[in-house]
């Protein structure tokens, strides 16, 4: 009995550790609608990939933090909570923090470096806002 | 010898930001404000963010004034109320934002500043005032 427990004992907590951490990646996955009109945010899937990665465990209505989900939270770029002025307005200020690579946080990123965003993913991210801002404003 | 320094202190160079009273593309001016915003911001946040600037007398003397100066030249730079209606409609909604952010979370108008001017102390009500009309013109830049 000793023995079965020793030789099962490492295997079935790694295991256990494994799908506690997957599932802790994967907090609040979701869909973004794809576009209806001109007048909402297309949000395209190589950028909401990015967005769910990197970006939507801070930004999101659960988030445990409070700062962070009220400056931005990207549940409410689809659900209407947001005003068109006001998608607008965040899409420049995202941009502004990825122009000074201010995001994700630095203190953020020393204890989830995988969570940083490679020069690939800025330029996609940054293509899309001047995009959008342009459609949406309809300049 | 006290006396020395402040006279040589007054002797130090430091530009004096310009009054201009004439502003063809003042936010009050140009857009629909609504007369209780609009004293709110006159009292609150025009010192440092318009060209109309009331200098109390005080803050033409060094040492506060190098202080006081470096205040309204960071304060215009970053949001000129003067300059409102020469801004792009989105750079008006993302000062909107920031606007309606600031001053509910409290970080506008600077701490020590009501301290000295008292008429722009706001009341939680006054905050809600203010960035509710930023939302709502925000949301009207683009109907």
């Amino acid at each position: 009995m000793k023995n079965y427990k020793k030789t099962y004992f490492l295997p079935v907590l790694i295991i256990g550790i494994s799908f506690g951490l997957y599932s802790f990646s994967k907090v609040n996955p979701r869909n973004y609608n794809s576009v209806k009109d001109v007048d909402s945010i297309v949000i395209p899937a190589e950028v909401q990939t990015i967005i769910d990665n990197k970006c939507y465990g801070c930004h999101n209505t659960e988030s445990r933090g409070e700062k962070s989900k009220k400056k931005l939270n990207f549940d409410y770029f689809t659900n209407g909570d947001y005003s068109k002025g006001k998608i607008i307005s965040k899409l420049g200020k995202i941009k502004d923090e990825l122009d000074e690579d201010k995001m994700p946080p630095e203190k953020f990123l020393a204890k989830y470096p995988h969570k940083k965003l490679t020069a690939e993913e800025k330029t996609i991210l940054e293509n899309w806002i001047i995009d959008q801002k342009k459609v949406l404003a309809g300049e | 010898m006290i006396t020395v320094v402040i006279i040589i202190m007054q002797l130090y160079p430091f530009p004096k930001p310009e009054i201009i009273a004439n502003n063809p593309n003042d936010l009050i001016k140009s857009a629909d404000v609504p007369e209780n915003v609009a004293t709110m911001l006159r009292l609150a946040c025009y010192d440092c963010h318009s060209n109309e600037t009331q200098y109390p007398w005080y803050s033409n003397i060094a040492p506060v004034k190098w202080w006081v100066y470096d205040h309204i030249v960071k304060g215009r730079e970053d949001l000129n109320f003067s300059d409102w209606n020469s801004l792009s409609k989105s750079d008006k909604a993302e000062f909107l934002d920031g606007i309606s952010t600031e001053v509910s979370d409290g970080d506008m108008p600077l701490k020590p500043y009501p301290l000295t001017h008292p008429d722009a102390k706001l009341s939680d009500a006054d905050r809600e005032t203010i960035a509710g009309w930023a939302e709502e013109y925000m949301e009207k830049l683009y109907e």
